[in-house]
Formats: C-alpha cells, structure tokens, sequence
C-alpha cells in the first residue's frame, strides 16, 4: 500500500473530480440561477469582490445579464460527458484495433500501425477543426469527431503489450488448449492491460475537455445559448478590455477540472503500477 | 545504415499518401464542397452544372487521383474567396508559423532543460517537487486561457506588450511564452527521466568509484548520454508544437499558417483547408523523419538494431 504522501495527489485530484461530476449531475441544484434566464437590468455585473459586486451573483453575470455562476456550473455537464463520452469512443476503438494488430500481426497489423502512423503525423487540432466543420458543429458530431481521431494513442501502447503477451506461457498455454483468440484476448491478454489503459484514459479525458473547449471556444462546439466553458471564454473574449473575469472564471474552471484529473490519473498510475513510467510522447494534437 | 534510411523514408511516403487520402476522403465523402458553395436555395440544375464545372461527377478514384497528381506539383486549387493559388497564401504565411514555432521551442528548451536536470540531480529535493508541481500545472492548462490572461494582464492592465499582431519583437513575447507553456511540462518530465536513468548507469557508478568529480561526471558523462533521447523528443514533439500553434495563432491572431487553416475552415474555403493540413502534416513527417535519420546517424545501436524501441 503506497504511504498517505504518495496517495496526496490521488486524494486532491479525486476531491476535485468528484466536484466537477457533482456539478454536472446536480447542477439544478447546485446552481443558485437559472444559467438560461437573461435580466437586460443587470448585464456585466462584477465579481462579489468587486465594488458594485453582490452575494445575489457571485461571479457577476455576462453581457445578456445571466449568471456566470450557474452557467459554470452547467458547463460541467457539457465538459464532463463530452470528455468521458469520447474517452470512451476512442478507447473502444483504439483498444479493439491494438489488440487485433498486435494479436494477428501480419496484413492487420500493417494497416493498422500505418493509419496510426498517419493520424499522428496529422496536425491533430486541424484535423478535428476541419472535420467538424464538413459535418456541422453540434455535441454528436464533435464527440464523434474527438472519439475518431483520438484512438492512435491507445493502440500504439495495447498493440506493443499485446505482442508482449503473445508470446507469454499462460496465452501460449491457451491456444494449446484450444481456446479461441477471441476468448485469448477477452480473458487472458485484455485484464492484463486493463490498469494502463484505465490510467490512460483517464489522463485522456482532461486533454478531451481542453479539446472539447477549445472547439466551443471557436464556436465550432457546443452552441448557444448552452452553457460549455469554452463557448463562455469564447463570449468573454471579447470583453478582456473591460470586463476581464468574464474570460478568467471559465477558463480556471478548465484548467481546475483538467488539473484534478490529470492528478487523479497520475495518483492512479502510482498506486497501480508503481515500476512503470508512461510516456506519452511525440503526441500530435 | 542505407537499409534503415531507406526503410525510413518508405514509411514516410506510405504516411503522406495516408495523409493525402485521409484529408481528400474528408473533404470530398464525407463533406460535399457543391453544397457549402451553393446558397440553399440553389435548385438541382444548378448543383448538377456546379458539381461538372468543378469534375465533382467523376468516379472518385479518379478525382482522387487527379487530386494528388496537383498536390505532388504543389496545387491545391484557388481559394474560394479570393481567388488567389491555395498554396501561394500558405507559403506566405509559413514564415510567420516558423518563427512562432521556433520562439516557443526555445522558451521551453531554455526553461525546461536546465529545470529537468536541476530537478534528476537533486532527486527529491524542494526544487524537484516543485518542478513536478509546475510540470503537473502547466500540462492541465488550457493555453487558450492562458494566451487570454496573458493578454489581460500585460497588455490590457500592464500596458507593456502587445495584445495580437506580428512585427516587432515585442509582439513575439506573449505569443512564445504561451506555445512555450504547452511544450516545456512534458520536456522537463522527460529530461528529468532521461537524465536520472542515465545517473544510475554502471559507468557512472563506475567513474564516480575511480574518483571522477560529480561536475566532471555530470556534463562529461551524463548530459552528452543524455542527449541523444532529449532532441529526439524534441523533434518528436513538432507534432504537438504545431498543434499548439493552432490554438496560439488563433488567441493572439498571429498571421500564421494555422490561424489561415482555421480561418479557412469557418468560411469553408476548402481548397485553403486542404492544402493548409496537407502542408503542416507534411512539415511534421519531414521533421520527424530527420529527427530519426539524425539520430541514428549519431547512435550505432539504432542504425544496426533498425529501429527506435
């Protein structure tokens, strides 16, 4: 058992998970305001803090008068089922394809080792802007999009541990026995690769919601009037002159989320596997 | 040696035929370029003499085909709206992306390689934490956010630099620094690891038994093993370096190759779109290519072995 220091990381970036998925799911609860509701009385108000600023709207309210507060709050939901849904898209599909290529070799492998050759060497953010731009911006299409272009890195790893397993005596021992490789891969090579694939894809969820916000920051994402936090920076971009919070609180709401989850994943890849260092390197994004 | 340089270059021919079918196949099966130039209301006459005029009716193989045959002479079409060459514009706009690229890199080689060592030779000291605490920080950080209060902080409330814009040095400052974010986490990570594996080495134990001293020890033996891994992320990392300056040329409307690219694709200039990927792709196979050609020119293990592990 790793000693409570080393769990520290575990713990803080678990702490702020659980609050970003708290937000998502009670958000009717959580928020004081309707995220939706516009009062022309009173656009841009400041921050609590702020002379002029009340307890009434911490976070003060946005050009149409609705509250920052609620309307971050509710960009939890988009932020969270957007990065787990394409986490779990990419994951399905770069797991089952590593698995073949490194199970099979030959043909299967070739193809699928020089598609991932190809979609690495791909500017990734162009790739996904331009692709989202043929099919229409909406939240299917750029899960859909994020999911399709983000599997090479699971394959690239689950292809090299499954070649690895291969020749391993327990699979070996297997097929010997007369096991199918479909149950070979399902029962024997697959739980073994079970922990770095989970610390994979949970690193992989923070770098989807930054992806995520920044194609609703160019408006190519979720659209308007639905709270994202990418589509909030986005509006407030335009007031940096004057009204700076509007760009600063959505942006520490990424950067918050994204920081306990890549702390969460960290934590995690200690307590499963403390030997082994991931590298994710050369990544084109 | 020639057998892998030439197994290399293979494998980069075969990537940018990919990335030439992947981009084609995007733009031609699953968009349709006749809709996104017509107004809705275009009737069914008017698709049909558009979808002829621009050889859209061909079998798609053959569109295909003459497609790469223009690519591989550099034509990428006009663009939509200004009618100017497609690769033209790019070209243009290609130095620009190169010095931000560039200044980036340097901001996170010159921050994060004498942080990583810093951080391996004082294994689990305050400033090694520290750096893993900045690395963690810097890697969660949207740098659209921060490219944002960059701006608001010395530009809007400082007055010192300027908020967009390319021209003087200053207008490079916010720009690097923000690219120099994204990159510098993962450099310092693996300089730091790459450094404390070369440390616990027998022949640095060795050379340490016989009395070498640590200065002596770390820049003779060390760094110079070091090294070798150390640029071959770098190079390894253009990848991600030009995705970053998709989002920082967007932020700081740096007149770049990317910020054309993204422009391009709201206003649905496919031509523009097209030949921006194409190139930026083709820009990182090139320098991934090189960076392993280079390297194992410099380190016999991988030339005879016939590949990177």
């Amino acid at each position: 058992m790793p000693s409570l220091g080393r769990a520290r990381p575990l713990l803080a970036g678990g702490v702020v998970v659980a609050l970003a998925l708290l937000a998502a799911v009670g958000a009717p609860w959580v928020a004081p305001h309707d995220p939706y509701a516009q009062d022309v009385g009173a656009r841009l108000l400041p921050p609590v803090w702020h002379p002029g600023g009340s307890w009434e709207r911490p976070l003060g309210t946005d050009a149409l008068g609705r509250d920052v507060l609620s309307r971050i709050v509710y960009g939890a939901r988009v932020s969270v089922s957007a990065g787990a849904l394409a986490v779990v898209l990419s994951m399905t599909l770069g797991v089952t394809l590593g698995l073949l290529a490194g199970y099979y070799g030959g043909t299967i492998d070739a193809v699928v080792s020089n598609l991932v050759n190809v979609i690495l060497a791909f500017p990734f953010l162009l790739l996904a802007l331009a692709a989202v731009a043929v099919v229409g911006p909406s939240f299917t299409n750029m899960i859909v999009v994020l999911g399709v272009t983000g599997w090479p890195v699971y394959t690239r790893v689950v292809r090299a541990e499954t070649l690895k397993y291969r020749q391993l005596e327990f699979v070996v021992a297997a097929r010997a026995l007369g096991v199918g490789s479909g149950r070979i891969l399902r029962a024997h090579v697959l739980p073994n690769l079970a922990n770095t694939v989970i610390v994979m894809a949970s690193l992989e969820v923070a770098r989807m919601i930054i992806l995520e916000s920044f194609l609703s920051f160019l408006g190519l994402g979720i659209q308007p009037p639905t709270p994202s936090w990418g589509g909030m920076l986005g509006e407030g971009r335009v007031y940096v002159l004057t009204h700076w919070w509007l760009a600063a609180f959505p942006g520490l709401a990424i950067f918050l989320t994204t920081l306990g989850i890549n702390l969460f994943g960290d934590g995690l890849r200690d307590l499963l596997d403390p030997h082994r260092v991931l590298l994710g390197a050369a990544r084109t994004e | 040696m020639r057998a892998y340089v030439v197994h290399r270059l293979l494998q980069a021919v075969v990537v940018c035929l990919g990335i030439s079918l992947i981009t084609f196949a995007l733009l031609h099966v699953v968009g349709n370029p006749v809709l996104l130039l017509l107004p809705q209301d275009a009737s069914e006459v008017d698709v049909a003499l558009l979808r002829s005029r621009l050889g859209l009716d061909r079998p798609l193989w053959i569109q295909y085909a003459a497609f790469l045959g223009d690519a591989v002479r550099g034509d990428f079409g006009r663009s939509l709206f200004t009618q100017e060459s497609a690769l033209a514009l790019i070209l243009e706009r290609m130095p620009a992306t190169l010095e931000l690229t560039f200044a980036g890199m340097l901001v996170a080689v010159a921050v994060a390689i004498p942080l990583g060592i810093v951080a391996a030779v004082r294994r689990g000291s305050v400033t090694d934490r520290l750096c893993t605490v900045g690395a963690v920080a810097g890697q969660a950080m949207p740098i659209f956010w921060l490219g944002i209060m960059l701006i608001i902080l010395f530009a809007v409330k400082l007055r010192l630099l300027p908020a967009s814009g390319r021209g003087t040095l200053g207008h490079l400052v916010l720009p690097a620094l923000t690219l120099g974010v994204y990159l510098a986490p993962l450099t310092m990570r693996l300089t730091r690891s790459e450094v404390l594996n070369v440390l616990t080495q027998d022949y640095i134990r060795t050379a340490r038994a016989k009395g070498v001293r640590e200065a002596v020890l770390l820049y003779k033996h060390a760094l110079r093993n070091a090294a070798i891994p150390i640029v071959t992320i770098l190079g390894l990392q253009f990848g991600r370096l030009l995705g970053g300056a998709v989002v920082t040329e967007t932020v700081f409307a740096w007149p770049g190759v990317a910020s054309l690219a993204v422009k391009a694709i709201r206003t649905y200039d496919y031509p523009v779109v097209q030949g921006a990927v194409i190139l930026l792709a083709l820009l990182i196979v090139v320098v991934n290519t090189l960076t392993d050609v280079v390297i194992a020119c410099l380190d016999p293990r991988i030339r005879l072995e016939g590949g990177r592990a």
